[in-house]
């Protein structure tokens, strides 16, 4: 690109020089192209939340909106919003914002109804966004504020009635606001010596709670992490009193055994399983019942250590289900 | 299931011995491999390996192969909707390598041609442009080192100690060099109209996520970027443009950017009311808290970390702040009765991860490992038990309580909450 050295200093020369003139508040450099108003439009979906701008022509009921939920949304929803699995709810809960399990849905928590217009139309159904005409996404959201009773069942809504919807959790948001932030201030002090007094006192222990990723049912999908830190089974006394399955029992074994005894273990260093003991599907761990039970059960030697925190409940769900024929069911 | 099966795994490397030789200390080395002493000539000293070419864009050793991201398939209904964790476990310094980012997408990874990308700027300003790529990397560039940090980071452990691992107790941040253009530079281009006060921010993707953020943000150390550690964006962290709002929780960092609308009110999006706000207990719930405050765990030893016998030990951290630089990270060993500072790692840099160290003698004996965070502000890392006082249980995000590990007799480390 530069015929030689001395060329490309001169070059860099230059740009420096002009460099300094840019940095001048106000000089612009003229790249891009102007934006045309069709350009404009194809993308400008935006509706505002708090005053229904940007909300367009069109309009849908709530009957119309029944049909296109049951066909486009009522396989994660729920034919009535109820949520399905771990996908979200998005009637009920109102009044349960207070409780130590609160239901965040459309009616119980969002405080604009533009705000559903707005996200239907630009990301829902969730595997065909931005599919709906304005028409459907109007009567869509006619009828999940219907489910919600928050519009009546005769409902039709448009720009102007969507954005005249009061929502009933409108007034209990604390919004911070640049350089005001609405976070209660803790006013934490950093002590150095003795801080505290008496012995350390665990208030939550993860090895006794035994709470593990797939043990845990969650119902909120889009928040992620609305999890218990005390399950009921974690607390369960006794599991040994009902009959044990097989499920409880392939649950126990993949999480404290399945690591090294596996066709192809995950542990790095094992390029095959410890003395060819694979328990890793359920049919290797019934086969492998009677190994199971002189080395967890009965000799404890297994986990190596117990390195894998293996609880004498569970050596004694394990030998329960072997005693009782070690069924896979 | 698979979080139980790693915390196995790493602690299993280093205690039980046998083949495990990576985890060993010499002494266990030794005596595991008994009959191989005196130390023989491995193979690939008697034999030449591959050639210069053969991995064009490299690899990480195939002995590191466990160094992954992970997620947690109970959270989210689906993983395009979800979120995959930093192993901060095995990470060195403050940089994240780049295809260990944690990631959280809202309509899974928008694999975007960056040929046909654009970028729009419009609303409340003098000219409406459409920017190419190559448009934008025209612009003078600039380049800073930012963490970044999704807003429930640490949300799991709200009620309780959950994650027994700090991949996922700690996991939803990383920290990356980020390339672009000042978002003051092209807001000066389009001539923003003095009455704006808010921008809205809009992903490419499936989700085209938005998040309304102030003017004085925005005019403020915004970048609108390219590259992240000194190569293009990869595309679960926005190829080929996002926004990078300094020390602000991670959904406001805009993926795969292809809009930027300036007016006078925020947009109220689904992602500002609906999710990303936190739920008090007296039902009130808080928006717009925008920054990440100061924050930081101890990711060496940790529950993929054991200790691996008395004596010294190396206790290490992370430690950040999104109101700027950390000024002091302190360690207790004992629970928060007692605490001693720290060595901050150079450069300590404002809204960047800082790496802290600080020697131990492990005598063998029950610990309560903590790390207290103070940044520039004055700010200090408050106890779980504080916050939850301050917050109730239901905020899920913005948990930065200072984070306890329980170090047990034979090494291996729990995560536990303490009054």
């Amino acid at each position: 690109m530069y015929k030689s050295i001395s060329a490309l200093a001169l070059t860099l020369a230059a740009a420096l020089v002009a460099g300094g003139a840019v940095a001048d508040a106000g000089q612009r450099y003229g790249f891009g192209q102007p934006a045309t108003p069709a350009e404009v439009r194809g993308w400008n979906i935006d509706v505002n939340g708090l005053t229904g701008a940007g909300l367009p022509p069109g309009q849908g009921s709530v009957a119309e909106g029944q049909k296109i939920f049951e066909t486009k949304c009522s396989a994660c929803h729920g034919d009535f919003g109820e949520g399905a699995g771990r996908y979200p709810a998005l009637a009920g809960g109102q009044g349960t914002l207070t409780a130590s399990r609160p239901l965040k849905t459309v009616g119980s928590y969002w405080p604009y109804a533009p705000t559903l217009f707005d996200y239907v139309r630009r990301a829902m159904p969730f595997p065909a966004p931005q599919s709906l005409t304005n028409d459907q996404v109007y009567a869509v959201v006619a009828y999940v504020l219907s489910l919600n009773n928050i519009v009546p069942g005769n409902a039709s809504l448009d720009a102007r009635s969507l954005a005249a919807v009061k929502m009933p959790n409108r007034d209990n948001f604390l919004a911070s606001t640049w350089g005001h932030d609405t976070r209660p201030d803790l006013h934490t002090v950093a002590c150095m010596k003795h801080c505290t007094s008496g012995p350390v006192e665990v208030i939550s222990d993860l090895v006794s709670l035994h709470v593990t990723p797939p043990e845990t049912e969650v119902g909120d999908a889009g928040s992620m992490v609305e999890l218990q830190a005390t399950p009921e089974h974690a607390k369960a006394g006794s599991a040994a009193a009902t009959t044990v399955s097989f499920s409880q029992v392939q649950r126990i074994i993949l999480q404290r055994c399945a690591a090294c005894h596996a066709q192809k273990p995950t542990q790095p260093g094992f390029a095959s399983a410890p003395m060819g003991v694979m328990l890793d599907t359920p049919a290797r761990i019934a086969a492998a019942a009677r190994q199971i039970d002189q080395q967890a059960v009965q000799s404890q030697a297994m986990p190596l250590g117990n390195i894998t925190h293996m609880t004498s409940q569970e050596r004694k769900i394990v030998g329960e289900w072997i005693a009782a024929g070690a069924k896979m069911k | 299931m698979r979080e139980n099966r790693r915390r196995f795994l790493h602690s299993a490397a280093a205690l039980t011995g046998g083949t495990l030789l990576a985890g060993l200390t010499g002494s266990q080395a030794r005596a595991a491999q008994g009959a191989d002493l005196p130390l023989g000539v491995p193979p690939w000293t008697k034999q030449l390996g591959p050639g210069v070419d053969a991995a064009p864009y490299g690899a990480p050793s195939r002995y590191e192969r466990d160094v992954i991201r992970r997620n947690v398939p109970f959270l989210t209904a689906t993983t395009e909707s979800s979120v995959s964790f930093t192993p901060l476990q095995d990470l060195d310094g403050v940089i994240t390598p780049n295809g260990l980012c944690f990631v959280r997408d809202h309509g899974g990874t928008a694999m975007v041609d960056p040929v046909q990308h654009r970028l729009m700027i419009h609303g409340m300003v003098d000219r409406p442009m459409v920017y190419t790529m190559a448009d934008l990397m025209r612009f003078p560039s600039e380049s800073h080192v930012y963490f970044l940090e999704c807003a429930a980071n640490g949300g799991m452990d709200w009620r309780g100690a959950q994650m027994q691992g700090v991949q996922f107790s700690h996991g939803m941040v990383h920290c990356c060099e980020w390339t672009g253009v000042k978002l003051s530079t092209l807001m000066n281009e389009a001539g923003v109209s003095s009455k704006a006060r808010w921008l809205l921010a809009e992903g490419a993707d499936a989700a085209a996520m938005t998040r309304s953020i102030p003017i004085e943000k925005a005019a403020g150390d915004v970048l609108v970027a390219w590259s992240q550690n000194g190569e293009r964006l990869r595309p679960e962290n926005g190829y080929p443009l996002r926004l990078i709002v300094p020390g602000w929780q991670g959904n406001v960092n805009i993926k795969w950017l292809r809009r930027l609308k300036f007016g006078q009110e925020p947009w109220e999006t689904r992602e500002e009311t609906s999710k990303y706000t936190e739920l008090m207990a007296d039902g009130k719930a808080l928006q717009f808290s925008w920054a990440m405050q100061a924050k930081s765990v101890i990711t060496r030893p940790c529950p993929e970390k054991p200790i691996l016998g008395r004596g010294f030990c190396e206790v290490s951290g992370l430690a950040w702040s999104g109101m700027g630089k950390i000024a002091r990270v302190d360690v207790s060993f004992d629970g928060g009765a007692n605490w001693k500072t720290a060595a901050l790692q150079e450069p300590v840099l404002p809204k960047s991860l800082t790496r802290f160290r600080i020697p131990w003698e492990w005598n063998g004996e029950v610990a309560y490992l903590q790390s207290r965070a103070m940044d520039e502000t004055g700010y200090v890392q408050p106890t779980i038990v504080a916050l939850r006082n301050a917050w109730g249980s239901n905020a899920i995000y913005h948990k930065n309580s200072i984070h306890t590990w329980r170090v047990n007799q034979n090494g291996t480390i729990d995560n536990v909450q303490i009054d």
